[in-house]
């Protein structure tokens, strides 16, 4: 018995000390304190925590329809959809991102992230310190996305837009990439338009998948200016660079002439957006040139538009695209023929590089919860040249292997998008 | 005639109950802060995370937590975007480093002890529950 006469002599207590508060406040006081320390607890518990960790998660599967050359080539969208099977890699990953705040005016950011095809091996994407000069100007320094596009800063975040995949066409030109440098970015107003204004200056390398080099980028500085009004937003992005390209290595050995060695590049990006909440569009525009020996990289446009309505959980879209090379014309023959068609080696590159295509893409979008949605995208391309002058455009095959010809190229994907 | 008449008459009751579905909600700041209204454009830059001072004085965002219903009001009547759109539009922000999302609080008694002690928060409330030590800086319909 003896925690029943604990609890005895406990409720004796509790009965002798409340009717001697109850003298100096009356209930609604009491009340009124115990909520003011609840609040403070609360305040306490809900202070902005050191390390904030938010992440995404895109699972995305493709596959195209039978897409063939004139000589019976088997072609797959950019070199790894065809229609054997679901790809279920290309477009899957993970990522992480820390971001803690070191004082009232300095910030650590990492983002880590892990591709499918890449068997989910760990990439920073973005890893910086940054630091507020004041509050409308921040410094940065370390590794970023490249600003290059309207969207491009969030590319591997599939829950920030409506496709599955961004329009390749506008998307593909710059393998979207990392690169480490510093930048500044100034947050103003005139009137009610919110600016972003971003400085930076840095350097890359990029992989040349088409002819197995890499294009090394120093003292790449640009601006880019992100403006919002209302419903409406603007986009607008120039940068350019020094580019070192060897192509000594590549076979059959007779395209040294054309290595590039710290040549002027550019690339230039617009962008406009419109979102009422319901009713929404966007429409971009690109340009890629290189100075080139012999004038060999072919000017690359590219641009798409798309329009969506949401309504409840769905969001459809459709959504119009485009790539495009400059002129053959343009092209300087180098005097060096490559057998065995005797080719000259500036046109045998300006071929592997120029692209044209257009597409179709009808999509949407099913908002399960806030942080899940699933998606479903049908994307026809077609138009890969005209009598002059047939590219792949997005397509690859075997050495040799020519424009889509057979069949009508289809791609479809399915995706589950979720931030958290 | 009747029918005219009876659409006539019902239209300003529809629209009577349209705008008595809207909730009256107050964006509100501690009574010692600098800042003393915000215009609709600045609450709508704000919320959104394109506004991290207000004539010079710093200035931090507070919200409900997730799936709280004054919060689903609140960014419905202010951006005309629901609880979907508005996770979609921080995930742009948040993964580039441009902006955080305001800080959650766990409750309504939370944000009024929140803005109330700084001088520097800027939280919501239904109109009709905003303490006598807080401002009112903006009303959204």
């Amino acid at each position: 018995m003896p925690r029943l006469s604990h609890v005895l002599s406990g409720l004796a207590l509790v009965a002798t000390s409340v009717p001697a508060l109850a003298e100096e406040l009356t209930l609604e006081q009491r009340l009124a304190a115990a909520e003011e320390r609840l609040a403070s607890l609360e305040t306490r518990k809900s202070e902005a925590p050191k390390v904030a960790i938010n992440g995404f998660i895109t699972f995305a599967m493709e596959k195209s329809s039978l897409v063939e050359d004139a000589a019976g080539n088997d072609l797959s969208y950019l070199g790894s959809v065809d229609n054997e099977g679901w790809n279920l890699n290309r477009l899957t990953r993970a990522g992480l991102q820390f971001n803690s705040k070191i004082s009232d005016k300095a910030e650590a950011v990492v983002q880590l992230l892990g591709r499918a095809s890449d068997d989910f091996n760990v990439d920073v994407q973005w890893a910086y310190v940054g630091y507020d000069l004041t509050p409308g100007l921040t410094a940065r320094a370390g590794r970023f996305v490249l600003p290059f596009y309207l969207h491009s800063q969030y590319t591997q975040v599939g829950y920030a837009y409506p496709w599955i995949e961004l329009p390749s066409e506008q998307y593909s030109v710059i393998p979207l990439d990392t690169m480490e440098g510093i930048d500044l970015t100034w947050q103003t107003r005139t009137g009610n338009i919110s600016h972003s204004i971003n400085v930076f200056w840095g350097g890359m390398q990029v992989d040349d998948t088409t002819n197995g080099t890499t294009f090394d980028v120093q003292n790449q500085h640009g601006i880019n200016v992100r403006s919002e009004w209302g419903n409406w937003s603007g986009w607008y992005s120039f940068s350019n660079s020094e580019v070192t390209l060897d192509l000594s290595t590549v076979p059959p050995g007779l395209f040294t002439s054309l290595s590039m060695d710290k040549r002027y590049a550019y690339f230039t990006g617009l962008g406009v957006q419109y979102d009422n909440g319901s009713l929404f569009a966007m429409a971009e525009r690109g340009r890629l040139n290189l100075s080139t020996p012999f004038d060999w990289f072919p000017q690359t446009d590219s641009g798409y538009v798309t329009v969506g309505y949401r309504h409840g959980k769905w969001t459809p879209h459709l959504t119009w695209a485009m790539i495009d090379h400059g002129d053959t014309s343009e092209v300087d023959a180098s005097g060096v023929p490559i057998p065995p068609a005797n080719v000259d080696a500036s046109f045998v590159l300006f071929s592997s590089y120029a692209q044209r295509q257009k597409s179709w893409t009808l999509g949407t979008r099913y908002d399960l919860t806030p942080g899940v949605a699933l998606k479903a995208e049908a994307t026809h391309m077609y138009d890969f040249g005209d009598d002059d002058f047939r590219t792949q455009g997005l397509f690859s095959g075997a050495v040799g292997s020519g424009t889509p010809d057979k069949g009508e190229p289809w791609v479809y994907r399915l995706a589950v998008e979720s931030v958290f | 005639m009747k029918r005219l008449l009876a659409l006539l008459v019902s239209l300003p009751l529809a629209l009577i109950t349209q705008s008595a579905l809207a909730e009256r909600i107050a964006i509100i700041a501690g009574e010692q802060a600098p800042v003393s209204n915000l215009t609709l454009t600045e609450a709508q830059q704000l919320f959104s995370g394109q506004l991290r001072s207000v004539d010079g004085h710093a200035v931090e965002a507070l919200d409900m937590p997730g799936n709280d219903n004054l919060r689903n009001a609140f960014y419905q009547q202010l951006l005309g975007r629901n609880a979907d759109q508005m996770r979609a539009h921080w995930a742009r922000l948040i993964f580039t480093g441009k902006a955080k999302p305001p800080r959650e609080v766990a409750h309504s008694d939370e944000m009024r002890a929140q803005v109330t002690r700084s001088n520097n928060m800027i939280g919501y409330l239904p109109a009709d529950k905003v303490p006598a030590n807080a401002k009112v800086l903006l009303i959204i319909n």
